[in-house]
């Protein structure tokens, strides 16, 4: 388990479990946050997600790919993996609270100013897994849209859009929502 | 123009995230933990005790010649998982003799979960094992108990017995319990420098009576932890109660059957079991004591056992078909 992993901006420094956490145990933990539908469910996907990782270790190849881009693939897989398991008691009302994205921008700028931040993660806790996946990395975490990209298996060109659908999606639940 | 405004708002986000330095600690600490097989059930734990008492007659000849007349040792209380219990372990005293052996009832404790009975033989047996041989506990309501395992040491004589825990309304009452034993299993059965050999029987007929009076440990229900989601199947707790000594977690299971459960993946040996659950004590120590699966109609049931060592935070592992989720247990 000890295994050395090299970082690709860092060729000398070799990356143990403890480095592996220590990098990126935040950004994982605020991912998790941002998509799962609950703390206990953040708690057990942050978990699942770096224990994945660090067992893998040894499996990373640094002529494939910067070490984000591997652990970002491990984690929204393993987000989907939990993803799978919830929806299929969820999917219903996933339908039904569905609505087909408007531009309203007025609207959104006056639902915008008053919503608070537990109401806009609440939002975006009910989108579906894809969009949420995708907009928990390029602004929970901070990926650019190439490196989402290279988590979700999308092209940068395919990624930008998907966002910009997963944000126009968001807008129309908080329409919706707007007190 | 608005979404960039919405871009914003998410980048700023302020919401509750699990705590990096505690995920960080379990994920090292499961990472570097060796996944363990699952848990003796009371078959594989005879065979292991009566493997372990064959060795301590192989190993030290001369230790049954003597029942060591000291106070139940420490690590066979361990062993009961009666550390926590404190005082609530009942000393009792009674002795019953018969065929040259000598049984005495040193102590015992009860809850809702278990009744555990610490005696000593002179000389040393071993573990008299199901079916026949069983040991036979009864209360003043005539009802009888079932042995859940059986610990000795042939060394100093000790034996630990573990039965089901007592009826209702022996909660209320405390219970006058009857231990009679018609069979005893010579531990110097096999060994030729024994001090008392037995060449070819090493069952021993005869009449042993103990009695005592016990009062129930009373258990109280703790916080139901979140269900646990496991591959396709769903843990789901019903009930987690803690005595003083002992910790008892019910859960009910939905998306895999009872055979699911059971199955193991091929290793080259004797297979990984697909399912595990195991408890830690707050310092890490393992606190497993037994678990058993059931069924009904809604699917399977498990009912987990484990010791209590005292209070603090205790971490549940469940693994299912390599997933695994930890589940603290806060124990006052």
């Amino acid at each position: 388990m000890e295994a050395a992993l090299t970082l690709s901006d860092a060729a000398t420094a070799a990356l143990t479990p403890d480095e592996l956490c220590r990098r990126y145990a935040p950004s994982v933990c605020r991912f998790a946050g941002m998509i799962a539908g609950s703390s206990s469910d953040a708690d057990d996907l942050a978990q699942d997600a770096l224990l994945r990782a660090v067992r893998a270790i040894h499996s990373y190849d640094p002529s494939k790919g910067s070490p984000e881009a591997w652990l970002w693939r491990i984690v929204v897989n393993a987000g989907r993996d939990s993803a799978r398991r919830r929806e299929r008691t969820r999917w219903i009302v996933e339908r039904l609270a569905f609505t087909a994205p408007r531009e309203s921008e007025s609207v959104e700028a006056a639902v915008l100013a008053r919503l608070r931040d537990a109401d806009l993660h609440a939002q975006l806790r009910l989108l579906p897994h894809r969009d949420k996946t995708l907009l928990a990395l390029r602004y929970g975490v901070g990926l650019d849209t190439a490196e989402v990209g290279a988590a979700v298996g999308l092209s940068t060109d395919s990624t930008g859009k998907a966002i910009r659908r997963a944000l126009a999606r968001l807008r129309a639940r908080l329409e919706v929502t707007r007190p | 123009m608005t979404i960039d405004a919405l871009e914003q708002r998410l980048t700023d986000l302020a919401f509750d995230r699990p705590d990096a330095g505690r995920v960080t600690a379990r994920v090292l600490s499961l990472a570097r933990k060796r996944r363990r097989r699952a848990v003796a059930r009371l078959g594989a734990l005879a065979a292991a005790t009566l493997l372990i008492a064959a060795a301590v007659v192989y190993f030290v000849p001369a230790a049954d010649a003597v029942l060591a007349d000291t106070p139940i040792a420490g690590d066979l209380l361990r062993s009961a998982g009666l550390t926590g219990a404190g005082n609530r372990v009942t000393a009792v005293g009674a002795v019953a003799s018969s065929s040259g052996f000598r049984l005495q009832l040193v102590g015992a404790y009860a809850d809702s979960t278990r009744t555990v009975l610490l005696l000593r033989a002179n000389p040393a047996i071993l573990p008299l094992g199901p079916p026949s041989l069983d040991p036979q506990l009864s209360d003043q309501f005539g009802r009888t108990y079932h042995v859940q395992s059986e610990l000795t040491d042939s060394r100093t004589g000790q034996v630990i017995i573990e039965f089901e825990a007592l009826a209702w309304p022996d909660a209320l009452t405390g219970a006058r319990i009857a231990l009679k034993v018609t069979t005893l299993k010579r531990a110097c059965a096999s060994a030729p420098f024994c001090t008392d050999p037995v060449s070819s029987e090493p069952m021993v007929r005869g009449s042993w009576t103990l009695r005592a009076t016990v009062g129930v440990d009373e258990s109280t229900p703790l916080a139901l932890p979140a269900p646990a989601h496991l591959g396709p199947a769903t843990f789901n707790f019903t009930s987690v109660r803690s005595s003083l000594a002992t910790i008892g977690i019910e859960m009910s299971v939905k998306g895999a059957t009872f055979d699911d459960l059971q199955q193991r993946v091929a290793d080259g040996r004797k297979g990984t079991p697909v399912f595990t659950i195991d408890l830690f004590a707050p310092n890490g120590d393992t606190a497993t004591a037994s678990y058993s699966l059931g069924e009904d109609q809604r699917g399977p049931l498990i009912q987990f056992l484990g010791y209590r060592f005292g209070p603090g935070n205790y971490r549940l592992h469940i693994s299912y078909r390599g997933s695994d989720v930890d589940r603290l247990l806060t124990v006052p």
